[in-house]
């Protein structure tokens, strides 16, 4: 299974990738929202887990070009994020993801068994 | 010609009336009287008259009959004895007849008496020749004549006209006398009428008289008494009334306007009353000109109005403002005769007048130094205040604002929409103050929009009646600045300090999961004290960010009709699994009938999570019981627990900040001390309460906290609030 981490922290980064790396998942990383979308557009994950605030171009527009494009609307994305306003979690909600995650809450294996969920229902 | 009614008539001309009649009935009768006694005099004349006539014709025919018979006496003897009457007889019968026509007017009767002249002549003709022939050819020629008769025959003619003369004198004399009678009879009635008349007259004439007089007395005691109440009214007026005449002498003056000015009526010109009465202009030292005087121009038919006069004399204690009012008075063909004035002390009115002045200046004065932008409107909505701040904020001068109404200036409109806003300024001239919702904004007169807040107040007249509204403004754009900065801050702080203490926490979990290889032992313990103390660090954040949100008034609550037994329900699901591992009881007892609660579900959730996290922290054995039991407006959920309890002294400092209770925290969890903090504002928030019920050392603790029951007026209120809260501040999270 490909999972596609964007994420501009690079600890974040790091700790994801050999999480999801030990739990079996071939991994990519970009660290902001532009090389993020190149990324998805050549390496094709099963499931993207973007961050919200990167420079350039944040999760939101990623959310935003990835669910515009026809060749990635259906990858499932999984939003990571810091922020946790009820406002922010609807609007990534509704602009496609299947949930959001704040990420100093959550332990990572539970988000890898989020993605197991996740990639099981497909 | 009008008809002229009685009453009408002046007094004198029906005096002169009455006697005018009594005079003009007593001058008929007069005149009928002399008419009917010369008518009477004519007839007893007449009737002499006739009788005369009667009277001559008898004689006359006697003297023929005498001269007959001395002609036959004659005839017979001879003897010239017997010729006595005849020789008479001629001159007597002329003068007879000539008397007989004097006394007989009537044409018939004078031919009449001139037949019987001329009858009578021929009779003595004859009996002379019945004489001449005796004494000449003896008596048997006179015999033979008189033989013939023709003697005879003259004086039967003479009889018969003498008989119808007589006749005729008869008839006149009876005409006469019923003549006669009727004029004597005529004039009694005349004078009879007249008398009675002439009484009638008089007697009416006397009522009517008498009938004048007594109404005119009335109607002069009328006026009398009218006049004594007018003077009556005049003297209890409470204003100054003066009349002066066309020269300008006064006539009258009231008690009231001697009271004000403290000097009576003076018989003195126009140019003096400044003298004499103290009057000035409202300098106070001019001498009041006499040609201003109300009083005086009022004469020349110039009428003013509330003409202000300072008056101060030695009879007056203080000196006083009076305002006059002049009129002219007019007769029926409009010429001035004379002139009016009324006039009131209104030297109060002039304190009041110089005071609210002062006070008016204070208060603008004040508004001029106010800073934030007032402006004042009246019913109408018209501006009527418009302090500098206004001014400056608007870019409007007070001349251009003064007067119109404000929509022609002011547009106050939502950023959102760009709809006008002006709701808050309807309801305040309704009489309720109001704030101006979130987000107005202004147009300046340049076009530059500023975002602005405050409020709308009523003003009210001293009925409570609406008189306007006073609406309070600023420019808000720093403080909309600060507000976005501090929550940026506050989102950008928790953010920040977040990425790097989950980055480690990640880490840790990751190496004590084994996902970096296999873990030193030694190094099992002092990772997992860092995890920990990481964990804290995230709650810490966690529940600052959360503070801070509450306190900022920012915390989103979505209150909805939820089925409470689902919410609880949920929380149950997570913990239960935590109280089996310490091996700790958990119950949960719902309400005994369903009920609908008005929350936030995600906070309702929060609060449980957080009370029952509490008691299982610090409950060993024994275990935890949830209850929920609805009440009338709302739902009481407790916590009970077996556990450490709190100790009475200890129990205040539970819901304050940063508040560890200090005993039996060895060996536990230590939590960040916000958490009761934060839950409590939450519950409170959503309309409810949580507090401690009762707590004992070693025995256990209760906790409580209660959620308002759906569609209850409770409910109604506390969804009121939050939504009136999300308008003022609409970027909640």
């Amino acid at each position: 299974m490909k999972v596609l981490i964007i994420e501009d922290d690079t600890p974040y980064r790091k700790v994801y990738t050999r999480k999801f790396e030990v739990a079996g998942y071939t991994v990519e990383t970009a660290e902001d929202g532009v090389k993020g979308i190149e990324k998805a557009r050549s390496f094709k994950p099963d499931i993207v887990l973007t961050d919200l605030m990167m420079p350039q171009m944040d999760g939101f527009q990623v959310l935003d070009t990835l669910k515009g494009d026809s060749n990635l609307k259906d990858i499932p994305v999984l939003v990571l994020t810091n922020l946790s306003t009820a406002e922010d979690s609807q609007k990534v909600l509704q602009k496609g993801a299947v949930d959001i995650l704040v990420k100093s809450d959550t332990e990572p294996q539970v988000i890898v068994e989020r993605v197991n969920e996740l990639l099981d229902q497909k | 010609m009008k008809t002229l009614k009685l009453s009408e008539l002046s007094l004198a001309f029906k005096i002169n009336l009455g006697l005018v009649a009594g005079l003009m009935i007593l001058i008929a009768v007069g005149v009928v009287s002399v008419v009917n006694r010369d008518a009477l005099d004519r007839a007893t004349s007449g009737r002499e008259h006739a009788m005369k006539a009667k009277l001559a014709s008898a004689q006359l025919l006697s003297d023929l009959i005498n001269v007959e018979t001395g002609q036959r006496g004659y005839v017979l003897t001879g003897q010239t004895s017997y010729l006595q009457p005849y020789d008479q007889a001629a001159v007597r019968l002329d003068a007879a007849i000539s008397n007989l026509l004097i006394l007989t007017p009537d044409a018939t009767d004078r031919q009449l008496v001139s037949d019987i002249n001329n009858l009578a002549k021929e009779k003595l003709a004859e009996l002379h020749q019945t004489i001449t022939l005796r004494q000449t050819k003896g008596f048997a020629a006179a015999q033979a004549v008189v033989l013939t008769g023709q003697g005879k025959t003259y004086m039967d003619q003479i009889r018969a006209k003498m008989t119808t003369l007589n006749a005729n004198e008869d008839r006149a004399i009876v005409n006469y006398a019923t003549q006669s009678g009727q004029l004597q009879r005529q004039t009694t009635l005349v004078v009879e009428a007249g008398i009675l008349l002439s009484v009638l007259v008089v007697a009416s004439a006397i009522w009517i008289i008498n009938r004048d007089l007594t109404a005119r007395k009335r109607a002069e005691d009328e006026l009398a008494e009218q006049e004594a109440r007018l003077k009556a009214v005049i003297n209890s007026m409470t204003e100054g009334l003066v009349v002066a005449d066309l020269h300008g002498t006064f006539t009258l003056f009231n008690a009231a306007a001697e009271e004000i000015l403290g000097v009576g009526l003076l018989k003195i010109s126009p140019d003096k009353w400044a003298k004499s009465y103290g009057n000035y202009l409202p300098d106070k030292t001019t001498p009041f000109p006499a040609e201003q005087f109300p009083l005086v121009r009022a004469l020349k038919g110039d009428e003013a109005r509330d003409v202000e006069i300072y008056v101060k004399n030695k009879q007056l204690k203080t000196g006083k403002f009076i305002s006059v009012s002049g009129n002219a008075l007019r007769d029926a063909n409009g010429h001035i005769t004379g002139s009016i004035a009324v006039f009131n002390d209104i030297t109060q009115r002039k304190d009041a007048e110089t005071k609210l002045f002062a006070e008016k200046a204070k208060a603008e004065a004040m508004l001029g130094s106010i800073g934030d932008g007032v402006f004042a409107l009246d019913t109408e909505e018209r501006i009527v205040l418009f302090n500098r701040a206004a001014e400056q904020l608007t870019g409007f001068t007070l001349q251009e604002a003064l007067g119109r109404p404000y929509t022609d200036i002011l547009e106050f409109y939502s950023e959102k929409d760009g709809r006008p806003v002006d709701e808050f300024i309807k309801t305040a001239l309704k009489g309720w103050t109001a704030a101006m919702t979130q987000d107005t904004w202004l147009r300046r007169k340049d076009g530059t929009p500023i975002p602005v807040a405050d409020s709308a107040a009523p003003i009210l007249g001293v009925d409570d009646e609406v008189q306007g509204a006073v609406v309070v403004f600023r420019n808000v754009v720093r403080e909309k600045e600060l507000e976005r900065l501090k929550d940026d801050f506050v989102s950008i702080a928790s953010h920040e300090l977040r990425t790097p203490m989950g980055a480690i926490r990640a880490f840790v979990s990751m190496i004590l999961d084994g996902d970096y290889g296999p873990v030193n032992k030694n190094l099992v313990e002092p990772l997992t004290d860092i995890r920990g103390s990481t964990l804290r660090l995230v709650e810490l954040v966690n529940d600052m960010l959360n503070v801070a949100r509450i306190e900022a008034g920012r915390m989103k609550f979505e209150v909805t009709d939820q089925p409470l037994d689902a919410i609880l329900h949920e929380v149950m699901v997570v913990m239960t699994p935590l109280a089996k591992e310490k091996k700790l009881e958990l119950n949960y007892l719902p309400p005994k009938t369903s009920v609908m609660v008005l929350a936030d579900p995600g906070k309702v959730n929060q609060v449980l999570t957080n009370l029952l996290g509490n008691a299982l922290k610090f409950t060993d054995t024994g275990g935890i019981t949830v209850k929920a039991v609805a009440k009338h407006d709302f739902v009481e959920i407790t916590v009970v627990d077996t556990g450490l309890g709190i100790s009475s002294e200890d129990q205040p400092k539970l819901f304050g900040k940063f508040q560890q209770i200090s005993s039996n925290q060895t060996g536990r969890p230590a939590g960040t001390g916000l958490g009761l903090y934060i839950s409590r504002e939450i519950i409170r928030k959503m309309g409810g309460d949580l507090w401690i019920k009762h707590s004992a050392l070693d025995k256990g603790s209760e906790f409580a906290f209660t959620v308002v029951r759906a569609k209850t007026a409770a409910a109604k209120q506390v969804q009121e609030r939050l939504a009136r809260e999300a308008s003022i501040h609409p970027d909640q999270k």
